[in-house]
């Protein structure tokens, strides 16, 4: 099966792990979550931390959703300034306006940094 | 959870609704995961750069479902958009092994992931995800009766259970005979290969008993398989189950990983 499209009946019938695919790909997400789960088990007890099979499917369902939440906020933000086009200072703003994404302040500032990492603005509020 | 047959929550067509703002207690600590991304980021090559995000072209079409179709998405907001999920990942997988590592457990489990996301503030997220797992798991039954048909892409199947969303207890009755792979990390690797069954099977009426996510204990175990689209149209199937007590089988399941366009 080749990609999906957003009109097509599988979309319309929801996801499942054996009649379609996956908006993510899982290999990515568990890479990120052994990642992850590497630095918290080598900092604890220092033994291998196993991924659940469904672990990364939830996942899958899970990062669809918050890239739907954090696209709405930034598409907004984007409004908010009379434009058509979302920038990168829309989803910095949609994240500093949003308790539950505060997480991602260091992510949208940091980037917001460049290459040079640690320098450069510090601060909130939109760019 | 009272959920039906065939939920509609959790369709990706019907999105959950606006998000209220709550105060959320982010009592992890975003900042270290965030300085150690900074550092990997600045150090990392560029294939390691594209494992570590998520592909900017599942990132475009999920947003492009989302916005009106005259929006135009720039260059830089989905570069952002693609670290702000890593970053949730890292996130609630990091409150999910904080969880683990309490009740003494090795394994991340699918009801960790849900329990971490309700913790952290993502309560909004944790009906739509118990329906799309009831599916999954539903359609998974299907699957494991449809074993004798066509076979996988040169891998052995054998069947897995899937461990109930909301019953923890249950979790250390569950001994199913799966194939354990105590340490992975060079390449992830594929329990089993199935291949997408293409068209979607409501549940049979007898696996339906009960609200809650607990699986019959009559019945076959549940087997799982996942699957996944990648953008050159390659086909890559993961399914992969772990269980620390389990040692029962010890053929080392096939590499099948296909290379992901770049």
């Amino acid at each position: 099966m080749r990609q999906a499209r957003p009109y097509s009946g599988i979309f319309c019938g929801g996801v499942s792990a054996r009649t379609g695919p996956h908006a993510l790909p899982l290999a990515r997400i568990k890479k990120i979550m052994k990642r992850s789960a590497g630095e918290a088990a080598a900092a604890a007890d220092g033994g291998a931390r196993m991924i659940s099979g469904e672990a990364p499917v939830v996942f899958s369902k899970a990062c669809e959703l918050f890239v739907a939440e954090l696209t709405r906020r930034a598409w907004a933000a984007t409004l908010d300034g009379k434009r058509r086009t979302v920038h990168r200072e829309d989803v910095a703003t949609a994240v500093h306006n949003t308790d539950l994404f505060d997480f991602l302040v260091d992510v949208v500032t940091a980037d917001t940094a460049g290459g040079t990492g640690g320098g450069g603005h510090d601060g909130n509020g939109a760019l | 959870m009272n959920n039906p047959q065939n939920p509609k929550a959790s369709a990706p067509c019907t999105l959950p609704p606006e998000l209220p703002k709550e105060a959320v207690a982010t009592d992890e600590a975003p900042p270290p995961m965030g300085n150690n991304n900074n550092t990997e980021s600045a150090t990392a090559t560029m294939v390691r750069e594209q494992d570590r995000l998520m592909p900017v072209a599942n990132v475009s079409r999920i947003m492009r479902q989302v916005l009106p179709p005259y929006a135009k998405i720039s260059d830089d907001a989905k570069e952002v958009i693609q670290e702000c999920v890593s970053e949730f990942i890292s996130f609630v997988t990091g409150e999910a092994n904080e969880r683990c590592h309490t009740e003494r457990r090795k394994t991340v489990t699918s009801e960790d992931i849900v329990w971490a996301m309700s913790r952290l503030g993502f309560d909004d997220y944790v009906a739509p995800l118990g329906a799309f797992l009831q599916r999954m798991r539903d359609d998974s039954d299907h699957g494991g009766e449809e074993r004798g048909g066509p076979a996988g892409r040169g891998g052995s199947r054998r069947g897995s259970s899937s461990l109930p969303l909301h019953c923890p207890q249950q979790m250390h009755h569950l001994h199913p005979a799966v194939c354990r792979r105590p340490h992975q990390s060079v390449s992830p690797a594929a329990g089993y290969a199935v291949r997408p069954v293409p068209r979607p099977m409501p549940a049979s009426g007898y696996r339906m008993q009960g609200g809650d996510h607990r699986s019959v204990g009559g019945v076959a175990p549940c087997s799982y398989g996942g699957a996944l689209v990648q953008a050159g149209g390659t086909q890559h199937v993961v399914g992969f189950h772990d269980d620390e007590a389990s040692s029962s089988s010890e053929n080392p399941p096939p590499e099948g990983r296909a290379a992901g366009s770049n």
